[in-house]
């Protein structure tokens, strides 16, 4: 028993240490709150057909199947200004998440799109079901210690409390680790159900995907996919950054981490731009952030630095004085 | 000082018996969660379905998942929407029908000419075919079952509570397209929606210069139903 406690009282310790991944957790606030307002907004025109009162999904059929256990803000009336509010508060609420994060505007954010995600889930992606989960952790999460106009105080007042073992910091630690692996279960779940596929496995899957109707948002993408060779390699690739996700995710070797984060962010850009599925490969961008460690972005940081420098040579800019005295 | 620069001053530890009281729920919540997951998505297996009522309880509502991501068979055909009104134009007493109406391909054109906000008008249209497509089958392999009357009434019933809002949804969705079509001085009378299936041309014929004909096949069709007016557009 005192040997058992002796290895697990270590891993609690750090667990109420200094809180983890603070600048993954930032930039996830960010993607997802963008995602969110793309999803607000893209159909803002259409929103009394899609989300309304008199939409073709009725409210009175969404108020009696509403899952037990779930509240949705719009069940509350059936009048066109109690929509009108509640749609506009969220827009709101998601563009003050996305800057300025914190567990309030968090708090709110998750409840007002859980709210829409309920009023009509047949418009719905798949990516929603990771942010619906994400965003509940994040509740529990310090998600504005970076790239927000309070992260500076924020920073000051995790200082302070970094320097004690506390309950709020293992609040957080193990919702980032909760975070982390529920990504890290969508990609293991969804390469090992892609192995189980026959077209993943003779290569022509993404020759399919990249046809279907919907999805078709570049000609280059399906025209390549028509090469044997590349539509082999694109689904092969998938399969081996998905399922080894959570394995290279849990690597010591930070290039490795780094590495698998790569390959993945690639793969949801190419599904942006290749497939249009915009507000999903958001939210996917978003979590895979938080799957690196806060030194691994301190070790980009001189690659971020000169990439800005060469844009700024680029784009015919001065560099900055404090930029040409380093 | 910031979080960034962490002391080297050691932090002074709690007593063993705190640290046991604070942390050892949080583990237990992450223990408790990462098995519920664990079993809600793996594939169905004797062991699986013996502990999915349990994991049920730990994951729905709120932790729901499905991530199957265009796997394991993504799809080989085309799904199109088609949408068909009776209607009797002003000044007349005939009913007239419109021909077919293809209602998908235009809202994905319109989804693709704004590829950085694309619409989710398309998933509207083509959600309907994936929830009640396997519908028309499970009612037919119903009527031929030797099930009792008194069975079959039940699992009827059972349907209809499930479908019924979606059903519903589907005629207010062709209601409001067949306004959106045709012009506003005709009383539309009755509506229906067609689902087709077309196959694309197989990976092992991409090249193929004449690649053999492709036979559309209705997956669902609505049959008439009333005209609802009202629905927002």
């Amino acid at each position: 028993m005192n040997a058992a406690l002796a290895v697990l009282e270590p891993r609690l310790l750090a667990l109420m240490g200094g809180r983890r991944r603070l600048i993954g957790l930032s930039l996830m606030r960010i993607l997802l709150g963008v995602a969110a307002l793309e999803f607000y907004l893209s159909d803002y025109t259409s929103r009394q057909f899609l989300w309304g009162p008199n939409s073709y999904a009725t409210w009175s059929s969404f108020v009696r199947t509403m899952p037990t256990g779930q509240y949705s803000l719009y069940e509350a009336s059936h009048s066109a200004w109690w929509f009108e509010l509640v749609f506009h508060a969220s827009v709101l609420v998601a563009i003050a998440f996305t800057i300025c994060g914190g567990r309030v505007l968090t708090t709110l954010h998750a409840f007002l799109l859980w709210s829409i995600y309920l009023r009509n889930p047949g418009i719905l992606e798949g990516g929603d079901n990771l942010a619906r989960i994400v965003l509940l952790f994040m509740i529990l999460c310090t998600t504005d210690a970076y790239f927000s106009p309070f992260a500076r105080r924020r920073r000051e007042r995790l200082a302070v409390s970094d320097a004690r073992f506390s309950f709020p910091n293992a609040l957080h630690n193990t919702a980032t680790i909760l975070i982390v692996f529920q990504i890290a279960t969508v990609y293991f779940v969804a390469g090992i159900w892609k192995v189980a596929g026959k077209s993943w496995l003779n290569g022509s899957a993404m020759y399919y995907i990249s046809r279907i109707n919907e999805f078709h948002f570049s000609g280059p993408l399906s025209w390549l996919m028509r090469n044997a060779f590349a539509t082999t390699a694109v689904c092969y690739v998938t399969i081996v950054i998905e399922v080894g996700f959570p394995f290279l995710i849990a690597s010591r070797r930070a290039y490795l981490r780094k590495l698998e984060v790569l390959l993945i962010e690639g793969m949801h850009f190419g599904i942006i731009f290749g497939m249009g599925l915009v507000p999903f490969g958001l939210i996917m961008l978003g979590a895979d952030f938080s799957c690196l460690r806060d030194d691994d972005y301190r070790s980009l940081a001189p690659y971020a630095r000169r990439a800005g420098e060469w844009i700024r040579r680029v784009g015919g800019a001065e560099p900055s004085p404090v930029l040409a005295r380093e | 000082m910031d979080a960034t620069q962490r002391s080297t001053v050691p932090l002074q530890q709690p007593s063993r018996r705190r640290l046991m009281l604070l942390t050892l729920p949080l583990v237990l919540a992450v223990v408790l969660y990462v098995a519920g997951v664990a079993v809600y998505v793996a594939p169905a297996s004797p062991a699986q379905i013996r502990l999915l009522p349990v994991a049920n309880r730990l994951i729905v509502p709120y932790f729901t998942q499905i991530w199957t991501l265009f796997a394991p068979t993504p799809p080989e055909s085309q799904r199109l929407a088609y949408v068909e009104a009776r209607y009797v134009a002003s000044g007349s007493a005939r009913v007239r029908t419109t021909p077919p109406l293809l209602v998908s391909e235009p809202m994905v054109d319109y989804a693709r000419s704004r590829r950085w906000a694309p619409s989710k008008l398309m998933a509207a249209a083509l959600y309907f075919e994936e929830v009640l497509n396997p519908t028309p089958q499970q009612m037919a392999k119903l009527a031929r079952s030797h099930a009792s009357p008194a069975l079959k009434r039940k699992v009827l019933d059972a349907y209809r509570r499930e479908y019924g809002p979606i059903q519903q949804q589907l005629t207010r969705y062709l209601s409001a397209e067949a306004r959106a079509e045709l012009p506003s001085g005709v009383r539309i009378v009755a509506v229906r929606g067609e689902f087709v299936s077309v196959p694309m041309t197989g990976f092992s014929e991409r090249y193929a210069s004449h690649p053999p004909a492709r036979r559309a096949s209705i997956i669902y069709d609505s049959h008439w139903r009333s005209y609802i007016a009202g629905v927002a557009s």
